[in-house]
């Protein structure tokens, strides 16, 4: 028995100093925070106690959306303020998982930067982040609706207007070389890829492998869809009056995207070809396009400068005037309710929204400022053509899963399905109807 | 003649067992020869060798990834955690292999859940939420320690069991040393080989992982190696497979020299003598 | 010798009991109420759901169609990590001049990450890969297959890939049993005329026991609960073709169902649970003990 107590006391020792260690690992931690590396003069006129706050995202929102996370303006900020801004990048795969499990354990970052639809659906905005509708920098955004939730309220600030597009990428110098131009039509997009076949060349390169690559071509003709011919589309679909299969125009989308594996255009190995074997496909000029975006042409330049990059719109119908398609508002900057610095962000989001800021961000990396007082922009030549060609003259719709309240995984999968033989385009949208509604139901959204 | 007979196999075996290895060794030259290539150059994913050899690859990887800190970082968490979890497992599989009793069978497998039973995050990060340690490099150590206690105990208890004979620890009790110095000084040295295999698992498993920082390191400066390899890349944006691959064989190369350092103390464990 | 045994003191349980209960056993048991409620990160309020979630489990078909995937999978490889593991051990455990770097070199893919497995073994497996290049090579075209994209071998080929890494690892485990071995019986053996394969089976083989226990509980473990190769080289694709049910459990977390994640997790523990702890009771009762 003398042993028992001797060892409810060797771990009560063992405890005592677990919580010892405890103590000094939190103070280090606050400590750490504290005392960055800086003359100490400099802040000394600031409010007296240093604040960190933390700026936690996904690594393609910083790829993709850099503007926010400008180290130059971070450390303008620290400077006039004496906040210091830390960014935590997690990565792709997993940073939903973690936000949605810091926003429920209320372990928040003091700013979230998320795509703006992805947060009200995944994050739940108008449960879990502040309302800043009636922030100063509100009233100087030249498109305020472009960021209201469908609640009406704000829950979060972007520094750009989308610039963006999906698009079939292509190969100007083959283009050239064969004498073809950019087709018009549908029609007209199956001769093109029949002559360049004809050439030995793979008209399209297709990563299929990856789930969300087949999925540009029906998200950005289904979002044509809803905008231009078929107003309400998508509020008809998500109160559950109307059914994907239910949509004829879906289907031939569908079937005509099919079609051009069935012909031969996109290699039978597609299942097997993956985004990541791209840059090596097409610097070796070994295929002549691709359905994706802007981004492949940005990423290109660096990776090999000689490759003649250009782009145009998916070419899904016949005898319709064609538009690039473009997605979510990407890269908005929340606040979690949980924050534990809420006016400090709220100082930070206002710091960036201002002309010195964003004009420090074009410097490095160009782009349409959101509000109305920002310098003109000096756009790199492809967002200029972006611009000029499209957006300026309203040739530009809004991609299907901008409008989507529940994950589209399940959807891309029947994709794959339809491509390995599975499914038919009709067999797909009845199974994914039957999953919509599922999802919705889960989602506790009203009319499933 | 005797001589080359009986030496004949074991050449032949080797030289096979060389050939095989080249099985293991090709993915390993594609990621190796893919480390010293350019960018471009790094996304043709084969066996070719690099046009240039880019050795500022991983001068680049090495500042950019802050790999110093973060292997520091690591080293903290991997040898605490593993420290820890060998010296309490080990003696509590020592007891439970030698009793007899239902309740050390018991213990025996309810420690085994821990190898089946999914770790639940979001109560864990509450508990330690409770207790103040949240974010601490010593929460990461004890949730490491746990998690690997199942395949420790597990591993241990079956070793001790089958190899270390009970009459040697009944001896020195008749000589009237206590149970803990029995066992530090008698059974543990006499368990070497299983020490060390147990201590490459566990620093492996902690080594590789990449979800517990994550979650439970809210300060990215608390990260470990591994985690430093989504600089990189990323799932839809441009990646640099070349700094991808450099970052991957600078993270997996302090786990291969433990292996290399240890795997001589393997070999030496146990001699006959000690068995008699 | 009774009061030997009573001097086992259950004090050098202590310090791992503690530490095991408190922060892995408790939250486990908190995490087992939300297989029974609609957890949502979506809804502010966690009700309590009865069996629904297992319900839906049951009658959803992929659900069983992972299952049968984890079964081929971990069938596959329970068998070939400890046919090959053991048969490198005790290769390796001969006197070969190069044993050491061999060793070295069987074990290192059990250190890589998945994302190594993932990026390398997708290029290898493509249909015009370096595996295919190479069956072609050596007048084997007709073996060359979509190893990663053709529905009905995929769960195959994942299954080679994890023999491929793990392999070693088990090899690893068996090298250190054999060094328990110790040479006497083998010197024995041989003074009485039995060959190599008869000291094999007669000596190797029981005097593992605790090695090949641990071993193949380890691999019919891991190759139930199997994610890391799954999700790095298909991620459950092409479609739902190679899904299993840790893959799915991510699925559901994905689409924020998270209620009915922990309760296929909750199954998925069961499942293992009632494969792995009998098997293990009959084999520890077999154990040879010295």
């Amino acid at each position: 028995m003398n042993g028992w107590k001797r060892a409810a006391r060797q771990t009560a020792i063992g405890l005592a100093t677990l919580a010892l260690l405890a103590g000094c690992a939190s103070n280090a931690s606050t400590n750490g925070g504290a005392n960055p590396a800086e003359g100490g003069s400099k802040n000394e006129g600031a409010q007296g106690e240093k604040v960190t706050i933390t700026m936690e995202a996904g690594q393609a929102m910083k790829e993709n959306y850099p503007y926010a996370f400008n180290q130059a303006n971070l450390d303008e900020f620290e400077k006039q303020t004496g906040i210091k801004v830390d960014v935590v990048i997690d990565p792709d795969n997993q940073v939903k998982n973690v936000l949605q499990t810091k926003l429920t354990t209320g372990e928040t970052p003091d700013l979230i930067v998320y795509n703006k639809v992805s947060a009200e659906n995944e994050l739940n905005s108008s449960q879990n982040m502040l309302d800043l509708s009636n922030e100063p920098w509100v009233d100087r955004l030249s498109n305020p609706d472009m960021l209201k939730a469908p609640d009406g309220k704000i829950y979060g600030f972007v520094m750009q207007s989308p610039l963006d597009a999906l698009a079939v990428v292509y190969n100007k110098a083959i283009f050239r070389e064969m004498g073809l131009s950019v087709p018009k039509s549908y029609d007209e997009f199956l001769a093109v890829c029949d002559a360049i076949k004809k050439a030995g060349i793979t008209p399209i390169f297709g990563p299929f492998k990856d789930q969300w690559t087949f999925q540009i071509w029906p998200s950005g003709a289904f979002g044509y869809v809803a905008e231009v011919e078929k107003p309400g589309l998508w509020d008809q679909i998500n109160s559950g009056k109307l059914k994907f299969a239910d949509v004829p125009e879906f289907e031939d989308i569908l079937s005509k995207g099919l079609q051009l594996i069935e012909k031969g255009y996109i290699p039978k190995s597609a299942l097997s070809d993956d985004y990541n074997m791209a840059p090596d496909v097409f610097s070796k000029k070994k295929a002549a396009m691709m359905i994706m975006g802007d981004w492949f042409i940005t990423d290109m330049a660096t990776k090999d400068p000689s490759l003649e990059l250009g782009l145009f719109p998916i070419p899904a119908f016949n005898g319709k005037e064609l538009m690039i398609s473009q997605s979510q508002i990407g890269g908005m900057v929340h606040i979690p309710k949980n924050a534990k610095h809420p006016e400090e962000a709220k100082k930070f989001i206002d710091f960036i929204s201002q002309k010195e800021q964003m004009d420090r961000a074009q410097a490095e990396q160009p782009f349409m400022p959101s509000v109305k007082d920002a310098s003109e922009p000096k756009l790199t030549p492809l967002q200029q053509e972006i611009y000029d060609t499209y957006i300026k003259t309203n040739k530009a719709t809004v991609e299907m899963n901008a409008f989507m309240k529940v994950d589209l995984t399940e959807l891309w999968k029947y994709y794959q399905d339809m491509i390995a033989g599975g499914k038919t385009p009709k067999e797909v949208l009845q199974a994914w109807d039957q999953k919509f509604a599922e999802l919705m139901r889960a989602a506790k959204q009203p009319g499933f | 003649m005797t001589g080359i007979r009986r030496k004949l196999p074991l050449v032949l075996l080797e030289a096979f067992l060389l050939l095989l290895s080249l099985v293991v060794i090709v993915p390993f030259l594609i990621m190796i020869f893919g480390s010293f290539k350019s960018s471009l150059e790094a996304t043709s994913f084969d066996l070719s060798l690099p046009s240039v050899w880019m050795w500022q690859n991983y001068r680049q990887v090495m500042v950019e990834g802050k790999m110093v800190h973060s292997f520091l970082n690591g080293m903290l968490i991997t040898g605490a955690a593993v420290i820890l979890n060998i010296l309490v497992t080990s003696m509590a599989s020592f007891v439970i292999a030698r009793k007899r009793t239902a309740v050390s069978e018991f213990l025996y497998y309810f420690f085994f859940i821990g190898m089946i039973a999914p770790m639940q995050l979001i109560p864990t990060i509450r508990l330690f939420k409770e207790l103040n340690l949240y974010g601490t490099y010593l929460s990461v150590i004890l949730i490491y320690c746990t998690i690997n206690m199942a395949f420790s105990i597990f591993l241990y208890t079956g070793f001790i069991r089958t190899t270390i004979p009970q009459a040697l620890d009944e001896v020195a009790m008749l000589e009237g040393a206590s149970l803990m110095r029995i066992f530090f000084t008698i059974v543990f040295p006499l368990i070497k080989p299983i020490n060390i295999t147990i201590l490459i698992i566990v620093f492996m498993n902690i080594w590789n992982d990449i979800n517990i920082p994550i979650f439970f390191l809210s300060d990215p400066d608390k990260w470990t190696m591994p985690l430093s390899v989504y600089q990189f890349f990323g799932m839809y944006s441009g990646s640099n497979w070349n700094l991808v691959f450099a970052n991957l064989v600078l993270t997996a190369l302090p786990v291969i020299l433990l292996y290399l350092f240890c795997q001589r103390f393997i070999v030496s464990g146990l001699t006959t003598g000690a068995v008699k | 010798m009774k009061n030997g045994i009573r001097l086992y003191s259950y004090r050098l349980v202590i310090p791992a009991l503690i530490l095991y209960c408190v922060f892995f056993i408790l939250p486990t048991i908190t995490g087992l109420y939300y297989s029974f409620t609609d957890w949502s990160p979506m809804n502010d309020a966690i009700l309590f759901n009865g069996l629904d979630n297992f319900r839906y489990i049951f009658q959803n078909e992929v659900t069983r169609l992972a299952i049968k995937n984890t079964l081929i999978y971990a069938v596959i490889v329970v068998i070939f990590k400890n046919a090959l593991g053991l048969l490198l051990a005790v290769a390796l455990n001969a006197g070969l001049k190069t044993r050491n770097l061999l060793r070295a070199v069987f074990f290192a893919p059990s250190i890589v990450s998945t994302i190594v497995i993932g990026l390398v073994f997708i290029p290898i497996l493509h249909p015009e890969g370096l595996l295919n290049r190479l069956l072609a090579g050596i007048g084997l075209e007709s073996l060359g297959q979509y190893w990663l994209s053709d529905a009905k071998i995929v769960i195959f080929t994942i299954a080679g890939v994890s023999i491929w890494q793990w392999a070693g690892y088990h090899m690893v485990i068996y090298l250190a049993g054999l060094q328990g071995i110790s040479n006497d019986y083998y010197e024995a053996a041989k003074i009485d005329g039995a060959n190599g394969f008869k000291r094999f089976i007669h000596i190797t083989i029981p005097l593992l026991s605790a090695s090949l226990n641990i071993n193949l509980i380890l691999s019919l473990i891991g190759g139930i609960r199997v994610f890391s190769e799954v999700y790095a080289l298909t991620n459950g694709g092409p479609g739902n073709a190679s899904q299993v049910l840790s893959t799915f459990i991510l699925v559901l977390f994905g689409e924020g169902r998270w209620g009915l994640g922990t309760a296929l997790n909750t199954v998925l523990f069961v499942f293992v649970a009632i494969v792995a702890i009998p098997l293990l009771h009959k084999m520890r009762k077999q154990e040879v003990e010295v």
